[in-house]
């Protein structure tokens, strides 16, 4: 409905081209070139300060590029507000859960299907509500689902967190911002084979933000550093690790 | 002064029935707050629309005997006036990004108060109109209960449950819960909240319509009809709490009760100042919140 007809297999699902981004004299931000094939689950890595949220950020509308263009599948995004963006197929999550404390799980999964327009047709209600029992078997939240989201743990709402964006109908892209942070290795089992499954059900391309290192080397193909503002390096996680350049960056100037 | 226990009994009862009205009333007002954080000045003008429709379509086609057909006429034409209302008056403030746009909302609803209810009085003239009532007064045992006065009471829980069921258990309920918890979160799970506030302004304006249209006969039909109830309407949301759906269901019945009490104990002439009393003891006692609002605007 939104989207625009797809500009084919050679443009990338998302790019973004010589981005920056400043806050007051801090550039957050500076040239950055990131190009997300279709279907692909990248990762982002980076230490603290590096970048990667105010990337997420402007990707994903919270804030416009000071230069530069971001593109999903061949147009661009700049000017839009974070609705419209979502709208076109682009999602995120944010590193503190959103959910709605005081919503039952099960609420809380079915809310983006009114992302549309909260007056749904029989159809589409329908189509929701399996979609929903789907996700609930998937994460194994069934059985929690008249709870509260408030009433559970932390790596649970994570997962619901992550699970709420394949709610909606068209998603295309989805920015994961820090997805396993503090989360039980239990837990962080089930959002990576989520992520897998609807990667391989319905072709959803991914950005992964993480610090954790091992899942990011069992879940992405190929990863993007980023270090000071600037993207430092791309490869497969074998090439990053070997880098000097990243563990230097890692390990701060002078250190390695 | 003594009163006898049956008297008291009959004033309570009506407190008790006024009350359900009092709830339907702070639920528009508390209910417009808790999405789009805005009080909504004009509540009582569209009592006074939702009375004039009661009286117009009861004097011109159904007839007293149908009254209860033209109540959710009344309901209905002003949540779609309500719709209206909000794209043309209200969302510019909230489109545009500006800060204290809530506060600029609420002044545009001052105005619109004053501007329903000078075209009302220039249309209509400032004579109080009667739908008129054939409902015969009602005996519950030894009580005389006035017939409208019961009908409007059972109206307004039918209007209730009604509330209850669209936001409890339907898909736009869904998202109207959502957004009184988080507007940033609604609008970050893709859900255009200004369509919900558009949705929201209408339900409320079209409780306090149904308020005036089930009072028609029993608080009569003026330009001005629509003062006292909302003032009880706002004394009922001060009590409970702003944005509180619990509080608007105790303070309405409190109010009703009180003022029943005052009435039957003190003197019927001052019947709407005790319920201002209620309410200067229970600020005293809970300045921030009420009985149940929610903590905002600490700062």
């Amino acid at each position: 409905m939104f989207a625009p007809p797809s500009a084919g297999p050679s443009v990338p699902l998302l790019e973004a081209v010589d981005v920056s981004r400043a806050f007051g004299g801090v550039r957050a931000n500076q040239g950055i070139t990131l190009r997300l094939e279709r279907g692909e689950i990248r990762g982002l890595i980076g230490p603290n300060g590096a970048g990667k949220t105010t990337l997420t950020n402007v990707l994903s509308g919270i804030y416009p590029p000071q230069s530069g263009d971001v593109r999903l599948d061949g147009a661009s995004l700049v000017g839009l507000t974070p609705m419209q963006i979502s709208r076109r197929g682009l999602l995120r999550t944010f590193q503190t859960p959103k959910l709605f404390g005081s919503m039952t799980v099960e609420d809380n999964l079915l809310l983006p299907a009114l992302a549309r327009s909260p007056l749904l047709g029989r159809s589409h209600q329908r189509r929701a509500r399996e979609r929903a029992e789907e996700l609930l078997e998937l994460t194994r939240l069934g059985r929690l689902r008249r709870l509260t989201a408030r009433s559970l743990s932390g790596g649970e709402q994570a997962l619901l967190q992550v699970a709420t964006g394949f709610m909606v109908d068209d998603l295309r892209c989805y920015l994961l911002d820090e997805p396993f942070a503090g989360i039980n290795p239990v837990l962080k089992e089930r959002i990576i084979e989520l992520i897998r499954h609807e990667n391989r059900t319905h072709g959803t391309t991914f950005l992964v933000i993480s610090h954790e290192m091992a899942t990011v080397r069992q879940l992405c193909a190929r990863v993007s550093v980023l270090a000071e503002g600037r993207l430092l390096t791309e490869g497969t996680m074998d090439e990053i690790s070997a880098d000097p350049a990243v563990i230097s960056a890692y390990l701060g100037k002078g250190g390695a | 002064m003594s009163v006898s226990a049956e008297l008291l009994e009959q004033y309570l009862l009506t407190g008790l029935m006024i009350g359900v009205l009092y709830i339907v009333m702070a639920l528009g007002i508390t209910f417009i707050y808790s999405i789009m954080k805005m009080t909504n000045w004009a509540m009582g003008e569209f009592y006074m629309i939702g009375s004039f429709v009661q009286y117009l379509v009861v004097s011109r086609f159904l007839g007293p005997d149908l009254w209860f057909i033209a109540v959710p006429v009344a309901g209905l034409s002003v949540f779609v006036l309500g719709m209206i209302v909000e794209r043309v008056l209200i969302r510019p403030m909230f489109e545009r990004g500006m800060e204290a746009r809530a506060e600029y909302a609420t002044v545009v609803t001052i105005a619109l108060a004053i501007l329903a209810r000078g075209i009302v009085q220039i249309w209509s003239g400032p004579f109080e109109r009667s739908p008129g009532s054939t409902m015969p007064t009602f005996q519950i045992g030894p009580l005389p209960i006035a017939g409208d006065r019961v009908a409007a009471s059972i109206g307004g829980l039918i209007v209730l449950a009604l509330f209850w069921f669209v936001v409890k258990r339907t898909w736009v309920g869904l998202a109207l819960r959502a957004a009184a918890q988080s507007r940033d979160g609604v609008q970050s799970a893709g859900v255009d909240v200004l369509r919900l506030d558009q949705i929201a302004f209408g339900m409320g304006v079209a409780l306090a319509a149904v308020a005036g249209a089930l009072l028609a006969s029993v608080y009569l039909v003026y330009p001005l009809n629509g003062l006292i109830t909302t003032t009880k309407g706002f004394e009922v949301v001060i009590l409970g709490g702003l944005g509180s759906i619990p509080g608007a269901i105790v303070g309405g019945i409190a109010i009703g009760l009180v003022e029943a009490l005052g009435a039957a104990l003190v003197a019927t002439n001052y019947q709407n100042a005790y319920g201002f009393v209620l309410v200067l003891i229970i600020l005293l006692l809970r300045p921030r919140t009420g009985l149940f609002g929610e903590r905002v605007r600490t700062a």
